[in-house]
């Protein structure tokens, strides 16, 4: 591991900051906030990318029959047309490439880099007092790893083979012999290529964000005056450095099984399909366990930053301290403990041990409770606060509701005999889907919406963005919901079509009006684009504090310096959610404002307990 | 777009196995009539079981799946080139045949190696394709008129079609700009005036209500009208399943408990506490017995749901009793094969190694044990007798998944793997159950495995033991020695395939 | 403002703020926390390997004699060694190698430089942790003569570290060539099973890759203290971070040579 020397002697002694040219400021910024909108404009078009895959997809399970000869200028050969007819139909193989590939960019790229990667960047140095990232020059790195990973995954989709197709969980031996999925050719080796750099990139941003906020705290700043937006990126920090790694070992077999010959995954083999070589000795199985080592944390990578979001838009804006702080934290502790000891619920029916079966069933079931805790403790924090309807907070109300719909079916699958009937299925589309697609991506615009004015200086345009909530979340459960029902009449998942069974008929329409519901959530987007980026230049100019909020980000200036504040940092002196504190006649005390009789050298005040 | 499904509604709950598409009841009827006509009837019935055996999964008539579509495939080669072709591709290929390695090239894929069919079964499959591809006109003008859409204003619909689409698309873009205008000029306004020209507060909090709570009853309603068509509602066909399902139904009722509460309380709380001038809100930032009630309630309900499962789960995967029946259920790309261990109730050795070469299965015919094994490509099972079925792969990873007996298992190659189970509806009762004489029982793939993955079915039957006697005495052993083809296999191994190692020369220092 | 309802404490917490809690720079921190995240990229490995190797049946066990004769440790082999035991049986009748179990490591790896033809189970290996070790104690002797701002030790412990580095990969290469002549490769392997010689190949090559990158750290931080650099900047904190990574490195081989050699 090497360090840049420059940046060797760096630590809070960014105040003065010098001129900068475009490339510097723009392109190869160190600056946290920089590197904060990069993450999040590479998010959103991923984003963006993802979502019409699976528009495409909708369409081809929706209207089985439909004529796609429209996407053949896009989707070129993948689209087979018919010489006398011009009857347009998608290729089954590009399918699979369709799932897999909006599968890893929803997961990885926009779930991932663009929520965590971005609000991180963002919140961590501000709301813990810091100038910026320990450091500066590999947060800058761990973006271009991320967007040269980003840069591969988006090439792959051009390979004469198709890109990669196993579905994005890529277990081989699909996705080790191209002769059984053309997907699996160079397709599947740039996919490993884009996942590497992303791992690393990865692991040098959450380095980062766990060293930030434990050395670089301003004064005062205890971890009990963290806002739980701070909490949730630690510990999705922690998360991800230790369980990316184990993808990586997991991928660095899985290169060498293609393209070196070795066979640690593949086990009796024909020949037929190797290419010349037996392939036998290796584990199928082994590759689950790696993956899911991470898959699962994973979720959870995706899932806590968007939890801590919500806790600090919905405190904000109900006005209220967030109900039971310590218990939010030990929750979140909780849940990232156990996310590490529940891999292995998602192969229950893979041929593991049974009794492994049963020891994750009572780890994956236990981790219910946490998520409940925290439940409670938003509805808790809703009921009787003078509720700000601002887009952010919406989407933050949007966020619980789809963390309880989709949490509660999680004990369904949870329970290995339930999972025998259930695993694969439409139900687990949904259950996913729900709980951390859209939970997550609701907190993504619940966070995009909130700190839009610390981000780019301006607002975003409220009446759009209620529009566009009110479209997203009536068209998510549209998507969603029915999907349950599909998955309990037993209808597997990633099949090209649902035509082949004459039992799956009856669900023809509930597929049409999801694919309607899928177009409608599509065209939400549109708006929330327009809103965005007219936004970024024409946007309404922001004030310093715009949602009267008590974290530090907000008592920077507006304008960003490089080095966040222009003088000293603030000292913090009290808890981040003294709103409507009967104490005092302002709705919210900020944590720069001390308690009366409160000094530098005697600042340990506890926060309030309830007065009744 | 073309409709060709009836669109059902909501209230079609009696009816759902009945539904057929109408273009293929027309094909149906059509096929019967050809048989009856065709002067190699015969030869195509016959034809038309192997096919749906051994070429369905990679091929239809009309559409390209994995391989090519079969339509007029007796015009494109003579009959000897295509049973050579399809008793082993590799080898026409390889003999730089120009139309092979182009085929080849242009599919990507290997063809399987169907050495173990005659050429008159391969003829019959031939006669069968011939057949079809006679009639597939006709189907296709059929399902044309089910939109009441003559063929020839077909393509010129088309055209207009992807224009119109097109138009959509820039004028809704449109719209949406010119709403985002008048947004701006609201908020613009609303800036001027000192406070919101519209009042988004009451209009969110009364949508957070109407929506919210109508949300809830929405999927109460659909629940109503969608449970009734799951497999879940169906009586299980296996012993364990009435275990599964009650399982469900608990969790079901406690998990839609809590449901139904959090969300209404969720909307309600939102609308009812909707910011309002001159409040503040009520200080309350935490209530120990509270937090206690909630994190203890739902880990003693978990508890609950865990002991039930772990009860289940271990019942299931308990050791099978001594004796029981086992048949072996092999998947490959993309289809699945069963084998029946025979008279001597042993299912004979089998080596990867020697897939597709004496047999597609592998299975060793110097084992004696396998002499009496027969094949079939459909399961059938007596009715209330355990079974084991021992799974296994030949390529990739597949998943065996009997939904209507709470049964799945993976089939993972080079795994074992088993799921051992007691049927307890025949195929017949179930039929007369759920009113669908067309009804059968299937084994579908449920594990991504490529292109076909979707087409990857078998059907499973549920005889009663007479007629399982029946059947099992019709079934002709499938791996006696006369019966395969001799090929020179061990010679043709590598060397160190299996071998001790000192068969390879090794340079010692 | 009304009085405050709050509890007054009086504790100084070392998590306060404005504070690093565990008293190192970020750069130290950082280093902890990267080569925590590396031990589970190797922890990877080590179970892909633990799975493998407990899928296959365990080596034959009992003395191993050719023709006879007992082979002891120091002693001679007949020159087809490898030929042999694939044939020849133990009590229990199995061969010494074969496909179908693991192999013995003692019997694979049981060469020495320039000591041809004598059955020496392990001893290079051991040689190779020897030179690794001690590699590491000079890497402490370094950091330690950096705490006394002794640019003269600092070059030559570090001078000797870089030198036991080259001497392990040295090792490595010899070994590995030593282990491909006789046939093994990432798909074949004469002494058993394949996986055996493409797990070995992996997982000592990530290791010696890492040593390598530690290599190269160190030449620049020696070039750096032979520089001054260190010495105009008023501490040789870099010698400790790098020193982190050695150490770590030098770890992970005690777990590598125990599943490889010992288990």
């Amino acid at each position: 591991m090497s360090h840049d020397h420059s940046h060797e002697a760096h630590g809070h002694a960014h105040v003065h900051h010098h001129e900068e040219n475009f490339i510097t400021k723009y392109v190869f910024s160190q600056d946290h906030k920089m590197i904060a909108k990069q993450f999040l404009i590479t998010g959103i078009v991923m984003g963006v990318l993802g979502m019409l895959m699976s528009m495409v997809f909708r369409l081809q399970l929706g209207f089985p029959d439909m004529d796609m000869a429209f996407l053949k200028p896009f989707l070129g050969k993948w689209i087979s047309v018919d010489e006398t007819t011009g009857f347009g139909k998608l290729d089954p193989n590009f399918y699979l490439a369709l799932i897999t590939i909006h599968g890893t960019i929803m997961v990885f790229f926009v779930l991932t880099a663009g929520l965590s990667g971005t609000f991180s960047n963002l919140l961590i140095p501000l709301q813990c007092g810091a100038r910026d990232m320990a450091s500066p020059f590999l947060n800058m790195l761990s973006y271009w790893f991320f967007f040269l990973s980003s840069l591969v995954m988006f090439c792959s989709l051009f390979v004469e083979d198709g890109p990669a197709s196993p579905g994005w969980t890529v277990y081989p031996p699909l996705s080790a012999l191209p002769k059984a999925l053309p997907g699996s050719g160079t397709g599947m080796t740039l996919w490993l290529i884009s996942m590497i750099f992303f791992i690393v990139s990865a692991l040098l941003g959450g380095m980062n964000y766990i060293t930030t906020v434990l050395n670089m705290r301003t004064k005062g700043m205890k971890m009990s005056r963290m806002p739980l937006t701070i909490w949730a990126f630690l510990l999705t920090a922690v998360l991800g450095l230790l369980s990316f790694p184990v993808l990586f070992g997991g991928s660095l077999l899985l290169v060498m099984d293609r393209s070196f010959g070795t066979s640690f995954y593949l086990s009796d083999i024909p020949v037929e399909l190797t290419g010349g070589i037996e392939r036998t000795g290796g584990s199928p199985v082994l590759f689950q366990h790696l993956f899911w080592f991470l898959g699962h944390p994973e979720v959870y990578i995706i899932l806590m930053p968007a939890l801590g979001i919500t806790s600090e838009v919905i405190a904000t804006n109900s006005r209220k301290p967030i109900f039971g702080y310590r218990a939010m934290i030990i929750s979140l502790l909780g849940i990232a403990f156990l996310s590490f000891i529940v891999w292995a619920h998602h192969m229950f029916i893979t041929g593991m041990n049974p009794f492994l079966g049963s020891v994750f069933m009572v780890t994956t079931l236990i981790i219910a409770v946490p998520s409940a805790v925290k439940t409670f403790n938003y509805l808790t924090t809703l009921w009787r606060g003078n509720i700000q309807f601002t887009p952010a907070m919406m989407f933050a109300i949007g966020l619980v509701s789809f963390f309880i719909a989709g949490g509660l079916t999680g004990i369904f699958l949870g329970n290995a005999a339930l999972d025998i009937n259930l695993h694969d299925t439409y139900f687990v589309v949904a259950h996913f889907h729900i709980v951390m697609g859209s939970a997550a991506i609701f907190g993504m615009f619940s966070g995009i919406y909130h700190w839009f004015p610390k981000l780019f200086r301006r607002h975003m345009n409220k009446a759009a963005g209620y529009v566009h909530f009110w479209l997203t979340f009536i068209s998510a459960y549209g998507v969603f919901f029915p999907m349950h029902f599909i998955g309990l009449a037993g209808v597997p998942r990633r099949y090209y079509a649902n035509t082949a069974y004459e039992s799956f008929d009856v669900w023809m329409d509930v597929n049409q009006f999801i694919t309607i519901c899928a177009l409608l959530g599509g065209l939400a987007q549109v708006i929330f684009l327009i809103n965005f980026f007219y936004s970024i230049r024409k946007g309404r100019k922001s004030e310093q504090n715009p949602w009267k909020s008590n974290t530090l980000e907000w008592t920077a200036p507006v304008e960003h310096l490089h080095g966040n504040w222009p003088g000293e940092i603030p000292t913090v002196y009290r808890w981040p959610y003294d709103y409507s504190n009967p104490n005092y006649t302002e709705d919210f005390v900020p944590q720069n404002v001390p308690h009366e009789g409160q000094t530098d050298e005697n600042q340990e005040f506890e926060h309030p307990h309830p007065t009744t | 777009m073309r409709k060709p499904f009836k669109t059902h509604t909501f209230t079609m709950i009696s009816n759902f196995c009945m539904s057929l598409n109408p273009k293929r009841k027309l094909t149906f009827l059509i096929a019967s009539l050809f048989l009856f006509l065709s002067a190699s009837a015969q030869n195509a019935a016959e034809g038309e079981k192997l096919f749906k055996d051994n070429c369905q999964s990679c091929h239809a008539i009309n559409d390209k799946v994995v391989g090519p579509a079969l339509k007029d495939v007796h015009k494109r080669r003579d009959e000897a080139w295509l049973i050579k072709w399809v008793k082993n591709s590799q080898k026409v290929v390889a003999s730089g045949d120009a139309y092979a390695v182009e085929i080849f090239k242009k599919y990507g894929s290997v063809m399987t190696a169907f050495e173990s069919l005659s050429d008159g079964q391969v003829k019959s499959i031939l006669a069968y394709v011939k057949q079809e591809s006679e009639k597939a006109p006709v189907a296709v003008t059929a399902s044309a008129s089910t939109s009441s859409t003559a063929s020839a204003n077909q393509a010129t619909n088309d055209s207009m079609k992807s224009n119109i689409n097109w138009l959509l698309i820039i004028v809704v873009g449109l719209l949406f700009v010119v709403i985002f205008l008048v947004f701006n000029i609201l908020e613009t306004v609303g800036r001027i005036q000192g406070h919101d020209v519209v009042n988004w507060s009451s209009i969110n909090g009364f949508l957070m209500l109407a929506i919210g709570l109508g949300g809830v009853a929405l999927s109460i309603w659909e629940f109503m009208i969608h449970a009734p068509l799951t497999v879940s509602a169906q009586k299980p066909a296996s012993e364990h399943g009435p275990g599964i399902d009650s399982m469900f139904n608990i969790t079901l009722l406690f998990t839609g408990i809590v449901f139904i509460i959090t969300q209404v309380a969720l909307f309600y709380f939102a609308w009812k506490y909707r910011a309002k001038k001159n409040t503040k809100a009520y200080f309350y930032s935490h209530n120990d017995k509270l937090e206690y009630a909630w994190t203890i309630v739902p880990a003693i309900v978990l508890t609950i749901l865990v002991i039930n499962g772990l009860k289940n789960w271990n019942k299931i995967f308990s050791k099978p009793a001594p004796g029981t029946a086992n048949v072996e259920v092999f998947a490959y790309q993309f289809g699945w094969t069963a084998r029946y261990p025979g008279a001597d109730n042993t299912l004979g050795k089998h080596d990867f190694r020697e897939i597709g070469k004496a047999n597609a299965l592998g299975v060793l015919t110097d084992d004696p044990k396998s002499a009496d094994d027969f094949t079939s490509s459909e399961i059938h099972l007596p009715v209330n007798k355990p079974v084991t079925f021992k799974f296994r792969a030949k390529d990739v990873i597949h998943s065996a998944y009997l939904p209507h007996f709470r049964v799945q298992m993976n089939v993972v190659p080079g795994l074992p793997t088993e799921f051992t189970f007691t049927p307890t509806v025949t195929t017949a009762e179930m039929r007369t159950q759920l009113n669908n004489p067309k009804f059968d029982y299937a084994l579908l793939c449920n594990k991504i495995c490529g292109a076909a993955h979707y087409r990857m079915k078998v059907t499973v039957v549920i005889d009663s033991q007479s007629e399982y006697d029946k059947w099992v005495s019709e079934q002709k052993p499938a791996f006696t020695k006369s019966a395969t083809i001799e090929t020179p296999a061990a010679e043709t191994q590598t060397a160190d395939a299996g071998h001790p190692v000192s068969n390879k020369p090794l340079a010692v220092k | 403002m009304s009085t405050e309802t709050t509890a007054l404490k009086k504790t100084k917490s070392i998590w306060a703020g404005g504070f690093s809690p565990f008293n190192v720079s970020y750069g130290k921190l950082m280093m902890w926390i990267f080569l925590l995240s590396d031990a589970f990229t190797f922890s990877s490995l080590l179970v892909a390997y633990g799975t493998i190797r407990f899928s296959h049946p365990s080596p034959p066990h009992g003395n191993v004699v050719i023709e006879g004769q007992t082979i002891k440790p120091l002693g001679h082999v007949p020159e087809n060694f490898v030929e042999l035991l694939g044939e020849t049986k133990n009590a229990e009748g199995v061969a010494y190698f074969s496909k179908q179990h693991w192999p013995s490591p003692e019997l694979v790896f049981n060469h020495f430089p320039g000591l041809h033809g004598l059955h020496l189970p392990l001893f290079f290996v051991s040689l190779m942790t020897f030179i690794l070790i001690f590699s590491s104690v000079t890497m402490v002797l370094a950091v330690e003569a950096g705490h006394r701002m002794d640019q003269n030790s600092v070059r030559k412990y570090m001078f000797y570290t870089i030198l036991g580095g080259l001497a392990f990969l040295g090792c490595q290469a010899w070994e590995w060539t030593q282990f491909i002549t006789e046939g093994a490769s990432l798909h074949g392997n004469p002494f058993g099973p394949t996986a055996f010689a493409a797990l070995f190949f992996i997982v000592t090559g990530f290791h010696g890759f890492h040593v390598f990158s530690g290599v190269v750290l160190n030449f620049i931080i020696y070039l750096n203290a032979i520089n001054g650099t260190y010495a105009k900047r008023g501490h040789y904190e870099m010698i400790e971070k790098v020193g982190l990574y050695w150490h770590f490195v030098d770890l992970v081989w005690v777990f590598v040579f125990t599943f490889f050699y010992l288990i």
